[in-house]
């Protein structure tokens, strides 16, 4: 079904108050639900880079191995509006090219340690374009996100509980928060 | 559909109708089949049986693609559905899309449906809370919308009744303004919630901070076990349905209990197009039914038809509901059909810090908050607004990460999240005032895919909501900082009716035919073999979460129908 119809159809009908979503109102077209067209094989590799240093294999899986730079891409295509996608794309673009200036070669030839003052500066510093940081930004939070809530975190790291335990208002709280 | 042979007429009829499986159609359903009758329930949407259909209710976080968040282009596509925060991945099979059932929005109303058997009640927020006399007499004594013919002697024995068997759980608190009732074990409090509690007892006279009542069974009786249904696990998902069949819905409930008695029809898929009233013999006789796939006509007859459509759907099919007698719509003499909407104003919330008792935190889950019902206004007439508004409030605290930097120390952190600080929240739950102009019509032209006229929504807030929000405002930052709370943060979220969920009223009840719908009983007055109980029905909103007075009043009003039956009078 033509949803864009749909949605037309059902402004039209409507004789008072109307909601018309954005990309009726002319608003940038969305990308295409697919990374394929977007990126090539090297800006590929360079996010699973980045989500890799964001969350590196240590005595367990990082992003990497959990195939989190999958998710990121599924998030920013499916789950952020047009502006951030742009940015997301952009940013994932331009960012060898300030790793290169600020850190003398292309974030593939950094060593793990210059990799994450490299994220960092990009993440935060007023060198770094708009769209350089919001691709940390954003990248980042999906990361984190598609780490702690995939499987393997879940089920073998911290397991994920479906039923708690019964409630306790009183609960000692240094009992809480932290491996011992 | 008019030349149904006899046998055809026959195979259609049955002693009572039910239009609607939501909460208060599951009850009319449970207590007609109870009493013998033979009834037939419609439902607009798809069959959901109890656990059969849940199918989100046991996956883990990681099973849903987008982590349980709605995708942006569906989103968008549905601006409406998208302001009801129980909308995700888990739940999105239970709500309807904007363009499937597309309205009029004279002013803009969030109008949140759940077209399926069981409706809403599979979604709802399962707060149960009692009406007091206090409420009851409300429009009598402050002179609004018109008296309410019960009165909460009139309804109290029904609210037991409902409550034993739904399982509510509560304190027994002794309050006259929040009756007690059969309660199952309350929800426990913590540190701060206790804390906060004092702090009321002590400074403010008449608030009262208690555990709230929900329809999560903290313990199952025999009564419930009867039913299949267990208790609670805490798992706090109950939006996708529970496979323990912990809180209350029709569809572990009422209509499989129903369906035991052998008296249950329920047939899905069906759109109520109208009740069939006939002039000749001065009553209603049966209700035209549109196929919701094959868009086939079919009546259906009974003896008593309950119109438990959902408040506005069931203006919608009143007002739709012509005739000789009734040309403006079935009982609406007065022109009054359809006015008088009300709703509940949730705007205002209030968070806040507490940098104390740092001993303690929460640990493990309740399904449960704590609650302050509604201290304005409550035994005279003190502010310069009408009414007042109950709290939800609840105090928590959190295990979170620091989330800066990256690489082995960020992994570090995430792995090892730390106890924050208390946090505390406050949300006032206001009363709206029943007004003539807050309106629900039919658009004259318009129709939707089933040939239903379009609603036209004319709903508005009013400057005694404002001043009620400014109050709510003032009062909750007041009881805030008097317990020490800090970093005390208000939010107006200036949200458009509707996204409360508890749209009520248009076929009201009242003492008299000239204002009112319906009479003491739920009947219209012009025609007393239709029923209506479900939130339309309702002269005023109090601030009490609604639900569980549609159950009692449902059930009250289905014994008085089938007495009314066995003495030939309906």
């Amino acid at each position: 079904m033509n949803r864009r119809q749909a949605i037309k159809s059902t402004a039209l009908i409507g004789g008072g108050f109307l909601f018309l979503p954005p990309l009726l109102r002319g608003q940038t077209s969305r990308l295409p639900h697919s990374s394929d067209a977007i990126l090539g094989a090297t800006e590929k590799r360079l996010l699973q880079s980045v989500v890799a240093t964001m969350i590196p294999a240590t005595d367990t899986p990082g992003a990497k191995e959990l195939q989190v730079d999958q998710f990121v891409l599924l998030m920013v295509n499916d789950c952020h509006d047009a502006k951030d996608q742009a940015a997301f794309y952009s940013g994932l673009r331009d960012m060898d090219a300030f790793v290169v200036q600020h850190f003398g070669q292309p974030f593939l030839s950094c060593d793990a340690t210059t990799r994450v003052e490299a994220i960092k500066s990009m993440g935060g510093s007023p060198d770094a374009s708009a769209e350089i940081r919001a691709f940390i930004q954003i990248t980042k939070r999906r990361t984190i996100q598609g780490y702690l809530q995939s499987k393997y975190v879940m089920t073998n790291v911290l397991p994920h509980e479906m039923i708690p335990q019964p409630y306790d208002g009183y609960y000692p709280a240094s009992k809480l928060g932290g491996k011992a | 559909m008019a030349n149904l042979s006899i046998n055809g007429i026959k195979q259609n009829t049955y002693d009572a109708i039910v239009v609607g499986s939501g909460i208060s159609g599951g009850w009319a359903a449970k207590e007609l089949t109870e009493k013998g009758l033979k009834t037939l329930v419609l439902e607009r949407g798809r069959d959901v049986k109890h656990n059969v259909d849940y199918p989100t209710a046991n996956k883990m976080p990681y099973e849903f693609k987008h982590r349980n968040q709605i995708p942006h282009e569906t989103r968008q596509a549905n601006p409406i559905l998208s302001r009801a925060g129980a909308w995700k991945e888990d739940t999105d099979h239970f709500f309807v899309k904007d363009d499937e059932h597309p309205y009029i929005q004279e002013k803009p109303f969030d109008w949140i449906r759940g077209y399926q058997v069981g409706g809403r009640s599979l979604l709802w927020a399962r707060q149960t809370q009692r009406w007091s006399q206090y409420d009851f007499e409300g429009p009598a004594r402050d002179g609004f919308a018109v008296d309410w013919p019960i009165r909460y002697e009139d309804i109290a024995p029904w609210y037991s009744h409902v409550e034993s068997f739904a399982g509510i759980s509560g304190n027994q608190d002794g309050l006259a303004e929040l009756p007690d009732g059969e309660f199952l074990p309350p929800n426990p409090f913590n540190a701060v919630e206790d804390h906060f509690k004092r702090v009321l007892d002590e400074k403010f006279e008449g608030r009262h901070l208690i555990a709230a009542r929900f329809a999560n069974l903290t313990k199952s009786t025999p009564t419930q076990l009867a039913q299949g249904r267990y208790q609670c696990m805490s798992r706090r998902l109950c939006k996708r349905g529970c496979p323990f069949g912990a809180y209350f819905s029709s569809n572990s409930s009422t209509l499989p209990w129903a369906e035991k008695t052998g008296n249950l029809t329920l047939r899905p898929h069906s759109v109520v197009h109208s009740v069939i009233y006939d002039d000749k013999q001065g009553k209603a006789t049966g209700v035209r039914v549109i196929d919701s796939l094959t868009k086939e006509v079919t009546e259906y007859y009974a003896k008593v038809i309950f119109v438990n459509a959902s408040a506005i759907n069931t203006n919608l099919i009143l007002l739709n509901s012509t005739s000789k007698r009734f040309p403006n719509g079935l009982g609406n003499d007065n022109g009054l059909l359809g006015k008088f909407v009300a709703f509940h104003n949730y705007n205002i919330k209030v968070r806040a810090q507490f940098d104390g008792l740092n001993e303690f935190a929460p640990f493990g889950g309740r399904p449960g908050s704590t609650y302050i019902p509604r201290f304005r206004n409550m035994f005279k007439q003190e502010t310069d607004f009408l009414r007042g508004y109950a709290t939800a409030f609840s105090a928590s605290r959190n295990l979170s990460s620091n989330q800066s930097g990256a690489g082995e120390d960020l992994k570090e952190s995430l792995l090892n999240p730390k106890l924050g600080g208390w946090s505390a929240g406050a949300q006032m739950m206001g009363e709206t005032i029943p007004k003539e102009s807050n309106a629900v019509t039919l658009d004259s032209q318009k129709t939707d895919a089933w040939g239903m006229p379009l609603l036209r929504i004319n709903i508005d807030f009013d400057e005694n909501d404002r001043k009620m929000e400014a109050d709510a405002t003032e009062q909750l930052s007041e009881m805030f900082a008097a317990a020490g709370f800090s970093n005390i943060k208000t939010t107006n979220k200036q949200d458009a009716p509707g996204i409360d969920i508890h749209e009520m009223g248009g076929v009201r009840m009242g003492r008299e035919a000239k204002t009112s719908l319906l009479n003491g009983w739920n009947q219209l007055h012009a025609c007393k073999n239709v029923l209506v109980t479900d939130g339309a029905c309702m002269t005023s909103t109090s601030t009490q979460n609604p639900s569980l007075t549609y159950m009692a009043i449902t059930a009250r009003a289905a014994h008085h129908a089938v007495e009314e039956m066995r003495q030939g009078n309906i």
